[in-house]
């Protein structure tokens, strides 16, 4: 198993993450002003290609913590799939990204470095910063008006690797020998420039620092071995131990009758199958379009086939894929038609069995099938939760019935 | 000011600014950022110091301010260019400031949540909000040119 991360973001905020925010929040604000980050002329500089400092720093950084996280999750400390990827919203991403950089280039300063240089007494800081807030009320309040751009193009936590079809590694090897050889061009752009600026140290860690760099990504761009660099193979047959893999049909019920946040339930049959018979809300999808897609954060999704292998076998591609939330309906469609479209309570149930049976009923009936009590008991009506009616029996008495017969004689 | 110290090796200092993202990486599976932090005290929705964005950000502005005393960088001033005036460098400063807040909200993120941390874990949308705004700023940066002279 792996060690980090070590809190898990949506678990909530506890003093001792506050904790780490408030000394990696120190170290931030230590690193920008360190490297002159809260100096408007500075950045300003950057853009009239006359300071290559935003750009050094920057990348970096990025370098430094992406090299990291590549090597950590190719060793085994950490699990990638617990990571933070911010969603990727083609349109609003690029619109946004112009406003910014128009912005950035009046104020001299970004959100981060003006904090910096109000920080270090400079008022031309503070005035962004109260720009910021004034911004952002604004933008807040008029929020529904932007509706239509705010989620243009959504994909999700879309990543390079799978925009490219390539490997994780090949991507960070490319971005850190792309970012290397900015930082060449920028050293000779520099030094044909006289500049003028304050004053700036020159370490001699330099060339090791690139040395290594360079050595970690033409490394990442190696294969581990023949397996999948970083699929946390021990991680998912944890999860498989731990049953955490599937959801009874009773608990699917439930959780589309209470319309359970981000779910989304497929059907991995052949799409003729689906179009006969399917669990309520599903949608069809292959196997092989569902691993093409990027996981989308807070979905839950439930992969259901006749009997259950073929959506497992999906779940492992899933779980190697990044999806976290993902479940198999155990038993497939045939256990939905047994425990819910033709419930029965069997006449030598245990008091267990007898006393779930109202609600077993109760769902049944939500979905249009006909519970059927066998011990001899009347049946007793459970009332629907309230506001909701009964979802529509969909081609009752020829198509479903048929398809059951089918689902029977293939078994699972 | 002229006793100021010079600034860390850029490379020394994106370092160490990387080893920083990583930790919060490891230690809390989020990276770094700015711009979230003032919707969180815009929009007081909630108890904006039990927010981790809103702590991490103001730890940013007592690591600054700590650096900048010790490098003795640390002075009330306007930093401007001399071919224009203080009241409208703080004009532009504050006209940036909203320019910017609708493209982080629009974006998702600024530099830190998205350049950064979205640049660090390979997300597609933040490579593209980063091409998008170096490319704008420096197509808009010539018509800015006379407030550094």
């Amino acid at each position: 198993m792996s060690l980090a991360p070590f809190f898990d973001p949506p678990a909530g905020e506890t003093t001792a993450t506050l904790v780490v925010a408030l000394a990696i929040g120190i170290a931030f604000g230590w690193a920008l002003e360190r490297g002159g980050l809260g100096s408007a002329r500075k950045l300003a500089a950057q853009f009239h290609l006359r300071d290559f400092t935003v750009v050094k720093v920057m990348f970096s950084a990025i370098l430094t913590a992406m090299l990291g996280l590549y090597w950590l999750a190719r060793v085994g400390v950490l699990d990638a799939t617990r990571i933070y990827v911010p969603p990727t919203i083609l349109g609003a991403q690029v619109a946004g990204g112009v406003l910014f950089g128009v912005g950035f280039v009046v104020a001299g300063l970004c959100p981060g470095t003006a904090c910096v240089a109000g920080a270090s007494g400079r008022l031309d800081g503070l005035s962004a910063v109260l720009g910021l807030f004034a911004g952002t009320a604004v933008f807040e309040a008029a929020r529904p008006r932007f509706s239509a751009v705010i989620d243009a193009g959504d994909r999700g936590a879309l990543r390079l690797p799978e925009l490219l079809g390539t490997s994780e590694g090949v991507v960070v090897a490319a971005i850190a020998l792309g970012a290397l050889l900015v930082f060449r061009l920028a050293e000779r752009l520099e030094a044909s420039r006289a500049t003028t600026g304050a004053p700036v140290a020159r370490s001699t860690l330099r060339r090791p620092l690139a040395l290594a760099a360079g050595v970690l990504a033409i490394g990442a761009a190696l294969p581990a071995s023949a397996s999948e660099g970083t699929m946390d193979v021990a991680g998912i047959a944890a999860a498989i131990e731990r049953e955490e893999d599937h959801v009874t049909a009773i608990e699917l019920a439930r959780w589309i009758r209470d319309d359970k946040p981000g779910l989304r339930v497929v059907d991995v049959r052949p799409e003729s199958a689906w179009a006969a018979l399917n669990v309520p809300g599903s949608t069809h999808a292959s196997l092989e379009q569902l691993v093409r897609e990027a996981p989308r954060a807070g979905e839950v999704l439930v992969l259901y086939s006749e009997g259950g292998a073929h959506a497992a076998q999906g779940w492992v591609l899933l779980r190697a894929r990044g999806h976290r939330e993902v479940y198999v309906l155990r038993g497939g469609l045939y256990e939905w038609i047994t425990q819910i479209l033709e419930a029965t309570l069997p006449a030598d149930a245990d008091s267990a069995t007898r006393s779930a049976w109202p609600e077993v009923a109760s769902l049944s009936r939500y979905f249009g099938g006909q519970p059927r009590r066998l011990d001899g008991a009347a049946s007793t009506l459970v009332p629907l939760p309230s506001g909701r009616a009964p979802i529509e029996d969909r081609a009752r008495d020829g198509d479903e019935r048929d398809a059951v017969r089918r689902v029977r004689k293939r078994g699972c | 000011m002229s006793d100021a110290r010079p600034y860390a090796d850029p490379y020394l200092a994106g370092a160490g600014l990387g080893v920083v993202l990583l930790l919060a990486f490891v230690l809390v599976g989020r990276g770094l950022g700015a711009s979230g932090a003032f919707a969180t005290i815009a929009t007081a929705r909630e108890n904006p110091l039990r927010d981790w964005l809103v702590v991490e950000l103001l730890g940013v502005a007592v690591g600054a301010a700590l650096s900048a005393r010790l490098a003795r960088r640390a002075h009330v001033a306007i930093e401007r260019g001399d071919a224009i005036g203080g009241r409208d460098r703080l004009l532009l400063a504050f006209v940036g400031g909203v320019v910017m807040a609708f493209g982080a909200r629009l974006a998702r993120g600024c530099t830190s949540g998205l350049g950064l941390t979205g640049g660090a874990t390979l997300s597609v949308g933040a490579w593209l909000f980063v091409l998008a705004a170096f490319g704008a700023g420096f197509v808009a940066a010539p018509l800015l040119r006379r407030a550094w002279r």
